[in-house]
């Protein structure tokens, strides 16, 4: 019998069952997916790391000819034996730098990568590699050189094509390419440095031959990492880069972005299914008030009555979370597809599978509970309330004061709103979307447009400028001479070449970064500090207190704040020219360089750069007045006026920064959400002007027979519509803000930034794409409104 | 000029493949003033008639003249202006917004209306004239639970009266309701015919149909026969009427 009515069911509410059901998978395959990601990722991360045996404390150290120690060797090896007792084992392995020069395609061009990028032998002991197909690679043979999946596909190389090394001296080398490496301590995007790997005597040959500037990785095993680092970051030496395995784990965690956003979207969603589900419940209870008198009258029991109205959505809920756990299995993996080129991912467990279908029973769990509670209602109801009235129960509240005889507003506009405040819960559903969806929205469109705003520049260490250089070859040369004045020199040497070429260059400034052992109190920390040549101090941002302005006052970032436990007054210590000099903390600036580390210190401020590890791209500043139209034509003949350089606008720029996947990433999850958001109010209000239809025909055959024309009952029933959609829109921009801070702030924490402050355009943000999902959903309303033609005057036997 | 002109008016249903003529080729008249009652067996085709002729229904041939005007040409946006200025009806369920109380809903249809002359304040005022008429002014600011079914039916009528339609439709209006009640809101529709308004109404009874000027006995889709009554009036004898209209309906076959 419960089959025959649920058969029945089905059939006359063809639609409302399968929006639901709809909504059902989708919430399943989202969730499912991104909770599978989130735990993979995260799961994965430590399998990588422990398969990959990265030590506890890895550092990069760089000098200017391979086969010379410099005095920084050998205060390291000083170092490491004085503190023997703080490590196990620690592992030396030479590497080589190479520039963008240094690398050539096959097509002749150099890469167009231009970060940081080393070289070192299949051999070293700092880790292990792995290939495509997850495996270690133990050998390679000579002539033969691996490099990292992204470059590859950023490249367009495939397995066999010829890179050639060749140097300033003459040495050239080609190699094969022989495939990918998913390398553990440099493959996440947001290491800049990238690495190549070739036999070992292949890399005997290049560093005894090709004059590249070299170094060393070490690789510290410790059981007391902290008291390592401790005694690490007290020491003066330089390096070029240093980090534990943590530092290591929070590079991956911008890949888990997309899986972060989806995670927030799923919950939005079943909110809104479960927003769905009560008004879809509770609009059928009262279409069945008056069979469900006749019931209780005839001996059924409520809870035979309750389970007769579950089954149904029992159903639905079951069967919508397996297709959207099965939905989710191929979803999930496109989403990991951006983490996979980097990492080891084992996703097809049977483990991992089983806790997706697990998630996404709990999905159904949810739904069928909450289907439960949603009729309660059943037992207050009584049998004669049904039987003798016929009618829904509604419990008629007195009119207040909104009336139509004192209002100034044509019928169908005052009906709309008497309606949405006659019957504000039959709205909740429509307008928790609503809302919802402008949060949605609003966020990655926010995140987006913050990330390049030109006036975050600050948070990339920069003072705003008309294009950037990226000149790995100049940074290279000035790096070695470890002297401010080679970097003063370079640029001066720019400017006059851009002059003569015709570019009103006003200045030239640059950010060099130092690397600088800094404490304050018990607290120790290494923290890259940056000084610009032909900038001001002043003009940088801080978020409390004022720039350093005397050399012997210091801006510190919110990170290093907090790792050193030094505020606005204090004073810390810095070891450079070896010895601790102190410097009183007279600004906090937020930073999305380097996980938000750094000093700054003021521009006349004598600092030592024996500790120089590299610098930003240099800055552009052309003559004010410049027409900004011409702006492109200077950066395509800087291109052509000086070699081996990478000429950026303000935005390549911040998407070299942050990573080309992550930004392509964030872009494309904007461009996802806003579809979901569009589909998402669609079908709501698709459904509910259904459900509204079935109540209403009895209503609408009376209005047409007092002379309400189609037209006007359509206006009416969109005016409703619309009305609950520009509340909930307007409710949802006013907090949307603090709703971005929640979700894509936590980008931003991961980043550096420990409080972020959203660029909003308010153009783009709360007109444009507000505009269109509500002319899209209100096309589809008034759509599935064209039923109303059919109706005549005898439906007014069905008015509730 | 006739208040209304129906002319070989046919209104056929196809259902489950099968043509099923409810109405065969009606003709008949209504005059300026006239209550005209429309009475026949149950499935005669009573309430189609009703729906074809006020233009709720399409027919499926035939002309329907409303004032000289063949509302059978018009499309759905004049047809709805037609019902909104120049026609009332009155239903045996009486149908009104729940969110809207008394007065609003009979003012409803006179605030709808571009074609009033009348400003906000006056149609209020006419609406007040009017539910003083019918005894309900006091149910003004109620919600329409709050009253009786009668009230509620002499609200209807106020409602269908609001725009001073030319003629005004009902479809058995005293159905729903208990004897007394029907004779009071029987007795105001007589009232309101006396001021001039037309009427043609379908009803099943007797009391009802005696109260008329003229009787049209439907049967199988078409008009068998009409009793001339002549207009009611205090003076009349109501049971003398009855009494005629029960032997012309049996002779009929009713």
């Amino acid at each position: 019998m419960n089959f025959k009515i649920l058969k029945k069911d089905f059939k006359r509410k063809k639609s409302t069952n399968i929006i639901l059901l709809i909504f059902v998978i989708l919430s399943s395959m989202f969730i499912s997916s991104s909770i599978k990601n989130m735990t993979v990722i995260l799961g994965g991360l430590d399998n990588f790391i422990e398969k990959a045996k990265l030590a506890d404390y890895i550092f990069l150290t760089m000098r200017e000819k391979y086969e010379e120690k410099e005095d920084n060797d050998r205060y390291i090896e000083e170092f490491l034996a004085e503190n023997r007792d703080t490590y196990q084992t620690c592992e030396k392995d030479d590497i080589l730098y190479l520039a963008k020069k240094n690398v050539i395609m096959p097509d002749g061009d150099p890469i167009s990568n231009s970060n940081t990028m080393i070289i070192n032998s299949i051999s070293i002991k700092q880790q292990e590699f792995f290939d495509e197909n997850n495996e270690i690679i133990d050998t390679l043979e000579d002539g033969k050189i691996l490099m990292p999946l992204s470059i590859m596909k950023s490249e367009n190389l495939s397995k066999g094509d010829k890179i050639k090394i060749k140097t300033d001296n003459g040495f050239v080398k080609e190699y094969e390419l022989q495939g990918g490496i998913k390398d553990c301590f440099l493959g996440s995007e947001l290491m800049g440095t990238k690495r190549f790997v070739i036999s070992d005597k292949d890399f005997d040959a290049l560093c005894n031959k090709s004059g590249l500037p070299a170094g060393y990785i070490y690789s510290i095993n410790s059981d007391d990492v902290d008291s390592f680092t401790d005694a690490y970051y007290k020491a003066g030496f330089a390096v070029v880069f240093g980090g534990d395995k943590s530092v290591v784990k929070t590079t991956y965690m911008m890949n888990m972005v997309v899986a972060g956003v989806l995670l927030i979207v799923s919950v939005c969603l079943i909110l809104i299914s479960i927003a769905m589900l009560r008004f879809i419940i509770k609009f059928s209870l009262k279409e069945n008030y008056h069979e469900i008198g006749i019931m209780k009258a005839i001996g059924l029991q409520n809870k035979s009555i309750r389970i007769l109205n579950i089954v149904k959505y029992a159903v639905i809920a079951i069967i919508g979370s397996l297709i959207g756990f099965c939905a989710g299995l191929p979803f999930g993996n496109v989403l990991l597809k951006n983490v996979t080129d980097f990492m080891i991912i084992e996703d097809s467990s049977n483990i991992i599978i089983l806790f997706q279908l697990l998630t996404s029973l709990v999905v159904a769990a949810v739904i069928i509970l909450f289907a439960y509670l949603a009729t309660n209602k059943v037992k207050k109801m009584t049998p004669m309330d049904a039987i003798r009235s016929g009618s829904d129960g509604e419990n008629y509240r007195k009119s207040k004061r909104f009336f139509l005889r004192k209002s100034k507003l044509r019928p169908t506009t005052y009906m709309a709103i008497n309606d949405v405040l006659k019957d504000k819960k039959k709205y909740i559903a429509l307008l928790i979307t609503s809302i919802v969806g402008i949060w949605l929205l609003i966020m990655p469109i926010n995140t987006v447009n913050t990330l390049t705003s030109e006036s975050m520049s600050g948070l990339f260490g920069v003072q705003r400028c008309d294009y950037f250089i990226s000149d790995e070859v100049g940074n290279t040369e000035c790096l070695v001479k470890k002297d401010r004045n080679a970097y003063v020199e370079y640029l001066d040497n720019i400017k006059k070449k851009l002059v003569n070429a015709g570019i009103p260059v006003e200045k030239m400034m640059i950010e060099v970064m130092n690397k600088y052992s800094v404490s304050h109190g018990d607290k120790n920390f290494k923290s890259l500090a940056s000084q610009g040549i032909n900038t001001k101090a002043e003009n940088y941002d801080y978020c409390k207190g004022d720039a350093p302005m005397l050399d012997n006052e210091v801006a510190i970032s919110t990170v290093v704040s907090k790792e050193i436990d030094a505020g606005i007054g204090d004073t810390i210590n810095i070891i450079m020219f070896n010895e601790k000099k102190s410097f009183v903390v007279t600004g906090i600036y937020e930073s999305m360089t380097n996980m938000g580390e750094g000093l700054r210190f003021n521009e006349n401020t004598k600092i030592d750069y024996s500790a120089v590890s590299g610098c930003f791209s240099a800055q552009v500043v052309l003559k004010e007045g410049t027409d900004p139209n011409k702006v492109s034509e200077y950066m395509r003949i800087t291109e052509e006026t000086l070699d081996d350089i990478t000429v950026q606008d303000y935005n390549e720029y911040v998407t070299s920064m942050i990573g080309k996947s992550v930004s392509d990433t964030l872009v494309a999850t904007k461009i996802l959400i806003f579809v979901m958001v569009l589909i998402i109010n669609v079908l709501v209000v698709t459904l509910m002007q259904k459900m509204f239809f079935i109540r209403e025909q009895g209503t609408i055959g009376m209005l047409k027979s007092i002379g309400f024309s189609n037209r006007q009952i359509v206006i009416w029933q969109a005016k409703r519509i619309a009305l609950v959609l520009l509340v909930g829109m307007i409710i949802g921009g006013a907090t949307a803000t603090p709703f971005s801070k929640l979700t894509a702030g936590q980008v931003f924490k991961i980043m550096g930034v420990q409080s972020i402050k959203f660029v909003i355009k308010p153009l783009e943000v709360f007109v444009m794409y507000p505009i269109v999902i509500f002319v899209i959903t209100m096309l589809f309303c008034m759509l599935s409104m064209l039923k109303v033609r059919k109706i005549n005057v005898q439906e007014m036997n069905n008015v509730e | 000029m006739k208040a209304l002109e129906v002319k070989d008016l046919c209104k056929t249903y196809i259902s489950n493949g099968r043509q099923n003529h409810v109405l065969k080729n009606v003709n008949f008249d209504i005059e300026e003033g006239e209550m005209v009652a429309i009475m026949g067996p149950s499935g005669s085709g009573k309430s189609t008639l009703l729906y074809s002729v006020s233009g709720m229904d399409v027919p499926t041939s035939g002309t329907v003249l409303l004032k000289g005007e063949n509302i059978t040409e018009l499309g759905e946006k004049k047809l709805a202006r037609v019902r909104l200025n120049q026609m009332g009806f009155v239903f045996q369920q009486m149908h009104m917004l729940r969110n809207l109380n008394i007065m609003d809903n009979i003012l409803l249809p006179a605030f709808q209306s571009e074609e009033t002359t009348r400003s906000r304040t006056e149609i209020v005022e006419a609406c007040r004239t009017l539910m003083r008429k019918l005894g309900i002014e006091d149910c003004a600011e109620k919600d329409i639970n709050e009253v009786s079914g009668g009230q509620l039916q002499r609200a209807c009528i106020c409602r269908s009266m609001i725009n001073n339609p030319d003629i005004l439709f009902a479809d058995e209006p005293t159905g729903a309701l208990n004897r007394s009640t029907s004779d009071d809101v029987l007795n105001e529709m007589v009232k309101i015919n006396a001021e001039g308004t037309t009427i043609m109404m379908v009803t099943h009874d007797l009391k009802v149909a005696s109260k008329s000027s003229r009787i049209l006995y439907i049967e199988d889709g078409n008009i068998k026969g009409e009793l001339e009554l002549g207009k009611f009036t205090d003076n009349d004898n109501a049971r003398e009427r009855e009494r005629k209209a029960n032997r012309w309906l049996e002779d009929m076959g009713w």
